[in-house]
């Protein structure tokens, strides 16, 4: 029974204990240092992975600028890992007790302004309309609330690329990358013969099919309108057509046995390991994978490794060429905080770590900031990581549904895909359970 | 304990109430607070709605809640058969005389209920694997390379096949308590029953069973509620995955509180959670007591 209360009891007891020690430890620094400004940072950037994630990378190094130019500002800072910041980060916010500096993913945002824990930025960056027009077109889009800027983005860049094997798929027949579904599943079975899954898949940890399958093929089908209108409530259904389509095409990979068979237990490192040991000609993720091809697969594999989008479905209204994509995740700025000094420095400090200098170095090592950074060196970028870079540079983005739709519409697509890829339940009744969700989320208050 | 030794009612009172304390700041405050959240529309800020009884209502038509609470039934199904079940055997054969070597296999059975449930599911994903897994290895030695699956993403048999770790876990717990049990019969009753001629298995049935019901009652009633909260393995091992096939109330509440951000409706879940499983510990001691009545039992 106590296990019962530990669900519920968790969130109020971490608050507590967490937000104790949090303002302890606030209170000492000021004491200490007298007249410095004292900015509290949470995020999930850590020093041991500089050098292997662009993201951490460049983000650490603006902050270790930030503190070298700003003596006087005492930044205190708690690194976490990706699954501990969220749980710790919804425990405070549910608190009401979130540090100064925090991240947001996308599909916290709606929910972060309505509970007001989030500061409105946009006064802010008007004082600063050259940092705030350096980021690309549609990059400050998710993180922005009726006009306001509630995040300042980070990276963007598609989260749909494929990387795919070319010397597999020559061996196959195919001189490129296939480029009508008709054409893939044909490739797919030509494969198969051969014992080499067409796509590795590894979606144990939910979410994965959302970010890199599903935002982008429902968009070929059915355009960037329909995209619109399940947003603002405008009469779009998940149990359009074009939804139900996407999932058929995934589901259909299934059941033809060409993906994988442990596709809902593994998690995606597997899925690009199964890539690296040639079990699979191909695997379907976003830009950040493309470091991961470069640094962790074996010399042939990477050398063949081409990077290629989805092709066109007939009749599709969205554009063929499109990937989805945006900002994922966003600093924002505690609404506690108020104007004057201490914001000056946040401000100043968000620019040090996501702005030109830090846009940069994020590029330069196979990253794709939010930022747009302009001529860099490409010199040392290896061909697999430009033409990710260059892919997502072409490609136009259309928005990734985990960021954008509702957390609860998210959590039931995340859940219910996972039956569709076992084969327990069809795509019309994955989309029945979405358009429910969809309709509590309308209807609640 | 004599009457004069035995302290005033609120010096007993006061030696009590720190531990009360406690009790109820980690036990008590969170499930009234819960109690109380569960009336509101509350996504996780300042904000809250109150909404009566609206997330109940939502409870009863919920199909995902449900299938969870079924899933801890038959997960306590099987926990019974297979910790309480073959504890009890295991627990015989360890008090029988063909078993050598006693000690070593108490603590080796004992041994996983020392680990912590991560690790073991972590280990129980190894054996399951596809590709690398002892099961499907062993599987192919055996010639029967057919029956090669990728175990944990099967929908139908996935309760049973999460439920198989747990056993292994918590098999040894459950030994070393009928062991206990058993040891507490009488010798000379054991004696008696063999010069009467009841060996093996008759013994087991007609003297062991009867006089050791006490303990089997405890342990029933333990596996029970271990079942019922039952979270850590199935969170590691599948995530209540494929889609929902293997989740469970708990974890159900957790992600909905947690990842979907309805704490009101999660707190709801949390509630019915706690009335659900009073309920199947109060029937299912309402039926254990009953037999032993009708038996006429000395319990």
């Amino acid at each position: 029974m106590k296990k019962r209360a530990f669900m519920l009891g968790m969130m109020t007891a971490a608050t507590t204990v967490l937000g104790a020690c949090g303002s302890e430890a606030n209170e000492g620094a000021a004491a200490e240092s007298g007249s410095t400004i004292t900015i509290t940072l949470m995020h999930r950037y850590q020093d041991s992975n500089i050098g292997k994630s662009p993201e951490d990378t460049a983000v650490l190094d603006g902050l270790k600028r930030f503190r070298a130019d700003y003596p006087n500002v005492e930044v205190i800072e708690e690194q976490l890992q990706n699954e501990d910041y969220s749980i710790k980060a919804q425990a405070l916010a549910a608190a009401d007790d979130m540090p100064d500096v925090f991240i947001v993913p996308g599909s916290w945002m709606t929910n972060f302004v309505d509970n007001e824990i989030a500061l409105p930025l946009n006064a802010e960056l008007d004082k600063r309309t050259e940092w705030r027009d350096g980021y690309r077109a549609g990059t400050l889009d998710a993180g922005t609330r009726e006009g306001q800027v509630y995040g300042i983005p980070i990276a963007a860049g598609p989260t749909h690329l494929i990387y795919y094997n070319a010397d597999m798929f020559a061996e196959a027949g195919y001189s490129q990358f296939p480029a009508t579904w008709q054409e893939l599943m044909d490739a797919g079975g030509k494969l198969a013969e051969k014992g080499v899954n067409l796509f590795s898949y590894g979606d144990k940890s939910k979410g994965y099919a959302m970010s890199s399958w599903i935002s982008a093929l429902t968009d070929r089908i059915s355009g960037p309108e329909w995209t619109e209108s399940i947003l603002t409530g405008g009469g779009a259904k998940f149990t359009d057509k074009g939804f139900v389509q996407a999932i058929g095409i995934m589901s259909d990979l299934a059941k033809a046995g060409y993906l994988n068979k442990d596709l809902n237990s593994v998690d995606s490192d597997t899925m690009v390991n199964y890539y690296f040991e040639g079990r699979s000609a191909a695997f379907v993720s976003g830009i950040w994978s493309a470091m991961n091809v470069v640094n962790n697969a074996p010399a042939e594999i990477t050398d063949a490794t081409r990077v290629a989008v989805f092709p066109g479905v007939d009749g599709g209204l969205g554009n063929p060429l499109s990937s989805s994509g945006g900002a994922g995740v966003y600093y924002s700025v505690n609404a506690g905080v108020q104007a004057g000094e201490k914001l000056d420095a946040i401000m100043t400090m968000l620019d040090y770590m996501t702005g030109s200098g830090s846009a940069k170095l994020m590029a330069e090592v196979g990253g794709f900031p939010a930022f747009d950074p302009g001529a860099f060196d490409t010199a040392k970028l290896h061909p697999v990581a430009l033409a990710a870079y260059e892919a997502s540079a072409a490609a136009d983005a259309t928005k990734i549904f985990d960021l954008w739709f509702d957390a609860s519409i998210v959590e039931v697509i995340n859940t219910g895909i996972q039956g569709v890829m076992a084969g327990s339940s069809t795509p019309e009744q994955l989309a029945q359970e979405t358009q429910k969700a969809y309709e509590t989320f309308l209807a609640n208050p | 304990m004599g009457k004069a030794l035995r302290p005033k009612g609120w010096v007993l009172l006061a030696y009590l109430l720190p531990g009360l304390i406690i009790y109820s700041f980690v036990v008590l405050v969170p499930i009234f607070s819960a109690f109380r959240y569960s009336f509101y529309s509350w996504t996780g800020g300042p904000k809250k709605t109150y909404i009566g009884i609206g997330n109940y209502l939502e409870l009863l038509r919920d199909e995902v809640f449900w299938h969870s609470f079924l899933n801890n039934v038959l997960m306590t199904v099987y926990g019974l058969i297979g910790q309480v079940g073959l504890a009890f055997i295991f627990a015989l054969l360890l008090m029988s005389k063909i078993v050598k070597l006693k000690g070593l296999h108490r603590t080796m059975s004992y041994f996983p209920s020392t680990l912590a449930p991560v690790i073991i599911a972590f280990l129980w994903m190894l054996i399951y694997n596809y590709n690398y897994g002892l099961l499907n290895a062993g599987l192919t030695k055996l010639g029967l390379g057919n029956l090669v699956q990728s175990w944990l993403d099967l929908t139908g048999p996935i309760v049973l096949l999460v439920s198989i770790p747990l056993s292994w876990q918590n098999i040894g717990f459950f030994t070393l308590l009928m062991l206990a049990g058993l040891s507490s019969i009488n010798k000379e009753v054991l004696e008696v029953a063999e010069l009467d001629g009841a060996t093996g298995v008759r013994k087991a049935w007609y003297v062991i069973i009867p006089l050791a019901k006490p303990t089997l009652v405890v342990a029933s009633l333990l596996c029970i509620a271990n079942n019922m909260r039952g979270f850590e393995h199935i969170y590691a091992m599948t995530g209540g995955g494929p889609g929902n096939a293997s989740s469970v109330m708990a974890l159900y509440a957790y992600q909905t509180s947690f990842l979907r951000f309805r704490y009101g409706y999660g707190s709801a879940l949390a509630i019915a959670i706690i009335a659900l499983t009073m309920l199947m510990i109060l029937l299912s001691t309402l039926a254990l007591k009953r037999g032993e009545n009708q038996k006429g039992g000395a319990y």
